[in-house]
């Protein structure tokens, strides 16, 4: 699947786009905040989106959003450590497909993966 | 009998960092736990001095959002640094004395994926949401702390303190580390009226 990693943590955006290399995923781009990840993401167009929550700028909520009205069917997938069941709702509701909290292992990311389909 | 006023606020926070912990553990290098946690009342002063200076310290520390003054902060000793790094990443960054910038991003992650643990549990608790700002990174003495972390909470501000006192061991090296919220009053008597029992 072609990736984009969006973390405001460069070594957690690392971190990702290393296991996402493992397993035999293309990492199409990273961006470190809200804006760099709507631009980026209108340019490579990736299959999925690795979005964290909490970044300068534009949070993940709102990056969702804008992701979505630009693209209903992206994918994207919340990476925080943010457990606010109220948030954690309104992610899902607002068209996340899942929520990986951190700090996530290996096989939560896989599993998470594995239930995407490609188009 | 159980005269301890805050066991509930205790109880809800050593879960969720406990959890939080077990999870840190599993997926890095090195075994982290929770040792104590203590709830009472205080200023932001009064928080800060639960880490034993030598010298300076390094702190992250974030506020909620739409919430004033929620503070959570985490504090760290510099000279432990290569075994904090090496427990959480698996390495241990080359050390020249000062902070690296690498390692002031470690911390930050570390900090943010365990100071929001210690939030979310109250919360929750509560029915309530708070999107937290950008977690912040200092570095000073307790008197530069107290006087960047008083920009954000207000001076001399009276809180409800959940503090707690984390180990992490790898290899051969062990640390500490201290990690607090500041509660406003009414959220801490919320808290405490849900959880009478807990």
């Amino acid at each position: 699947m072609k990736v984009l990693v969006v973390d405001d943590n460069v070594m957690t955006r690392g971190l990702i786009t290393d296991l996402l290399t493992e397993m035999g995923h293309q990492v199409v781009g990273e961006a470190e905040n809200g804006d760099e990840a709507i631009r980026v993401f209108s340019e490579a167009r990736p299959e999925l989106v690795l979005l964290d929550m909490i970044m300068p700028g534009k949070n993940g909520l709102q990056v969702l959003q804008e992701i979505r009205a630009m693209d209903p069917a992206a994918r994207v997938v919340m990476v925080t450590a943010v457990q606010q069941d109220i948030i954690s709702k309104e992610l899902m509701e607002k068209g996340a497909v899942a929520i990986l909290h951190k700090p996530f292992m290996y096989d939560e990311l896989e599993a998470v993966l594995a239930t995407i389909k490609q188009p | 009998m159980n005269t301890n006023p805050y066991t509930a606020l205790e109880n809800l926070a050593a879960r969720s960092l406990e959890t939080c912990l077990q999870r840190i553990s599993r997926v890095s290098a090195g075994t982290w736990k929770v040792l104590e946690v203590k709830a009472g009342s205080g200023t932001l002063e009064t928080a800060l001095k639960l880490h034993a200076y030598k010298g300076t310290a390094a702190a992250v520390y974030f506020n909620l959002k739409d919430i004033a003054p929620l503070t959570a902060v985490m504090l760290f000793e510099p000279a432990d640094l290569e075994c904090i790094s090496k427990g959480f990443t698996g390495h241990s960054f080359p050390r020249s004395g000062a902070i690296t910038m690498a390692e002031e991003v470690m911390l930050t992650e570390l900090a943010n994926i365990v100071l929001n643990a210690l939030i979310n549990a109250p919360l929750n608790a509560l029915k309530k949401s708070f999107m937290p700002a950008v977690p912040l990174f200092v570095q000073g003495d307790l008197q530069r702390l107290a006087l960047e972390l008083g920009r954000v909470t207000g001076p001399g501000t009276n809180f409800k303190i959940i503090a707690a006192s984390i180990s992490v061991q790898s290899g051969n090296c062990a640390s500490r580390t201290e990690v607090f919220t500041l509660l406003p009053e009414e959220l801490a008597q919320a808290l405490e009226r849900i959880q009478p029992s807990a």
